[in-house]
């Protein structure tokens, strides 16, 4: 459902993304790992047109992803995006934040779109916290929400840059079990993530970057017990640390 | 005399004149410093680099010359570069009170708009990626995402901006606007005495400030208890 | 706007000086600077009671701040000019009346611009200094002072143009400073009053807009620093 082919970018004279080819069938869940400064962020925002390319072509579901073009928004309106930051809006409070996009892109009633926004609430164990502001929420509680947001618009695909990594450690558990159930049920997701024990338990494909390139793309289970490349062995004896 | 025994008089009435020249003179320059303000603020939005450097230049010469220097220019001087008949009609009005709101609004407009951007520019680039992401358009991530956030943000220093415009309104009286400040001169005119007059203005200028201060506080407490009472 | 320039530029620069004492943006220049220099003892002086450990001092200080900057300057420069006379039993020259309602009023400002420069240190400084044996004044003195003037710095820059500007104020009372100057000068050339009121207008562009860039510039210097100085070595 999603294809990259010969993806080329730079940002002024640094190289970020080195001729990426990539397809992504749908419900596929791909793990993007790598060291800091690999292109994994840029090559997951150039999918949502937040990023501009030099070089290359993105079709989701056969469409062109140009951010130039006015087309771009309805595209994203089903490639949901998930902050490191959460980004939430602060003015508005939890279930307006979740129904902002349905009622003003698709015109849903306030009615109808908190009904769905109270599933997706219930979905990330969040249904008490409906009328609350959302700067007095836990980092981690704030993701989920950000996670209920992005799916309110019904997106085919979700993409997670670095979902936990803003997150204190004794949450990080919490988020990635929402993304975890989400990949049970079918969604087709990318995830950018230094998780390496969730990267083996829930991808189905896992993509190791090095220097704007894409080095390996493989499984799980062949990534973590013999990576070909010597990049991905120091990677993993780095983040593993063995 | 004592101050109450001056206010009860005839010199209590020309005060009173003069408060409300100086309220009716802050409150036009509130309003249409805050439609200025905006508006360059959206002018400076823009996608052409030539013109937002040309507004910001054109809000830093207004901010780098004194308010007194803006109210002479443009009661002595504008009113000789208006053809004929504009000019007249000027002349038939309060070409005084008309102006000193003129130069004052824009003086505040450029300081309002200042305030604006700061506002806009405190809000994070994640809130426009966040909006972009989910689909929406540029204008409507401006209206749906920054500008509530802009507003809310702006408002205390906009209360402060109304604090200064209401003590900014007595420069007008170098052009002869019978506004608070005017009134008391005159009254020490009458009777060479400057302290109760003065004590009075003053006084008067504690009240407004006191209560936009007040104001101001109240809006910052509810605004953290609304978020904090919901938790 | 040219010709007056040549006619009139040494009037405008300095006045009648010598024959009369200094005018014209000669003395806007003199009351600017000469007022942000006393103003800053002023300022460091009131801000000790801001930050007094006694309620009702630092309640009284506030009062006294409040005041300062509820009231339109215009007014303070009118009490200054006929009640200090009064209460004094001297007269000062107009000049020096402006001086005077400068430093105090600027004072005020100055003195919140310390407390915030100061209150912006990381309190780790104070322990720091603290935990090294010294007492809360030689603290101050050698330890946040020194740096919160440096956090100063940029809002001083700014508080310099404030000061020319308000120094236009006083044409109210006879000052004979920039305002005044170009006043008297337009009243002698009708018909041209429109190009001296702009040649005004540009002359106090002149010296501000420097200043407004220069306060610019280092705020964003500070901030920079600030980051680099808060981000963890990693």
């Amino acid at each position: 459902m999603i294809t990259i082919s010969h993806l080329d970018k730079h940002f002024d004279r640094l190289h970020v993304l080195k001729d990426i080819s990539l397809t992504v069938q749908t419900g596929e869940v791909l793990v993007l790992c790598g060291p800091s400064g690999s292109g994994k962020t840029t090559l997951l925002r150039t999918i949502n047109g937040l990023e501009s390319i030099d070089k290359g072509t993105i079709t989701v579901d056969g469409k062109t992803i140009d951010p130039r073009t006015s087309e771009i928004r309805a595209l994203r309106q089903g490639i949901g995006f998930v902050f490191q930051q959460f980004n939430l809006f602060p003015h508005l409070s939890v279930i307006d934040n979740i129904t902002l996009a349905p009622r003003k892109l698709k015109g849903l009633s306030r009615e109808a779109a908190e009904a769905k926004a109270m599933q997706l609430l219930d979905r990330v164990g969040l249904r008490d916290k409906r009328d609350v502001h959302t700067d007095t929420l836990s980092g981690g509680q704030q993701q989920r929400i950000a996670i209920a947001r992005a799916l309110a618009m019904e997106p085919p695909v979700l993409l997670f840059d670095e979902p936990t990594s803003a997150l204190d450690p004794e949450m990080v558990g919490e988020v990635l079990a929402v993304i975890r159930e989400l990949a049970q049920d079918g969604m087709t997701m990318l995830c950018v993530t230094h998780e390496m024990g969730f990267a083996r338990d829930v991808a189905s494909r896992i993509i190791f970057m090095a220097e704007g390139a894409i080095v390996e793309d493989t499984t799980p289970a062949q990534f973590f017990t013999a990576p070909e490349s010597a990049r991905a062995r120091a990677f993993l004896q780095d983040i593993l640390g063995h | 005399m004592t101050l109450i025994e001056f206010l009860s008089g005839r010199y209590g009435e020309l005060l009173l004149k003069g408060l409300t020249v100086t309220l009716q003179l802050s409150g036009v320059t509130l309003a249409a410093g805050f439609v200025i303000g905006v508006l360059l603020t959206l002018i400076r939005l823009s996608p052409f680099w030539i013109v937002r450097q040309a507004v910001g230049l054109l809000v830093d010469a207004i901010r780098s010359v004194p308010l007194l220097v803006h109210v002479i220019f443009w009661y002595f001087g504008a009113p000789e570069l208006l053809p004929d008949g504009p000019r007249m009609w000027l002349y038939a009005r309060d070409v005084n009170f008309i102006c000193a709101a003129i130069a004052i609004s824009i003086y505040a407009g450029a300081f309002i708009s200042e305030d604006l951007r700061s506002g806009l520019r405190s809000i994070p680039k994640g809130q426009t990626e966040a909006s972009l992401s989910l689909g929406f358009s540029s204008l409507e991530t401006f209206r749906y995402v920054i500008l509530p956030q802009a507003f809310r943000i702006s408002v205390p220093p906009l209360l402060g901006q109304a604090m200064t415009i209401t003590k900014n309104t007595s420069i007008a009286l170098m052009i002869g606007v019978p506004e608070l400040v005017y009134q008391a001169q005159r009254i020490q005119d009458i009777t060479y005495e400057p302290f109760l007059p003065y004590a009075s203005a003053t006084l008067v200028y504690l009240a407004i400030c006191t209560v936009l201060t007040l104001a101001s506080r109240a809006y910052s407490r509810t605004a953290v208890k609304s978020r904090g009472a919901q938790a | 706007m040219i010709e007056i320039l040549q006619e009139y530029w040494l009037q405008l620069l300095i006045g009648g000086f010598p024959h009369t004492p200094l005018g014209g943006l000669a003395l806007t220049v003199v009351l600017a600077v000469s007022g942000l220099v006393l103003a800053m003892p002023v300022g460091l002086l009131m801000a000790v009671p801001l930050r007094s450990r006694l309620k009702p001092v630092r309640a009284l200080a506030e009062l006294i701040i409040f005041y300062i900057r509820s009231v339109p300057l215009l007014l303070h420069v009118l009490w200054v000019y006929f009640l200090l006379p009064a209460a004094l039993g001297v007269s000062f020259p107009p000049a020096i009346t402006m001086l005077i309602t400068l430093v105090l009023f600027n004072g005020a400002y100055i003195s919140k611009i310390v407390v915030a420069g100061i209150d912006a240190l990381p309190r780790g400084q104070t322990e720091a200094a603290m935990s090294l044996g010294f007492g809360r004044v030689q603290t101050m003195r050698f330890v946040i002072l020194p740096q919160a003037l440096r956090n100063m710095l940029p809002s001083l820059v700014s508080q310099l143009s404030l000061l020319i500007k308000e120094t236009a104020l006083g044409a109210a009372i006879g000052a004979t400073e920039a305002t005044q100057t170009f006043l008297d000068l337009a009243n002698n050339l009708p018909g041209q009053a429109i190009q001296a009121y702009a040649l005004l207008a540009l002359a106090y562009f002149a010296l501000c807009y420097p200043l407004l860039l220069l306060g610019r510039r280092l705020e964003r210097r500070g901030r920079r620093t600030a980051k680099i100085a808060l981000e963890p070595a990693s």
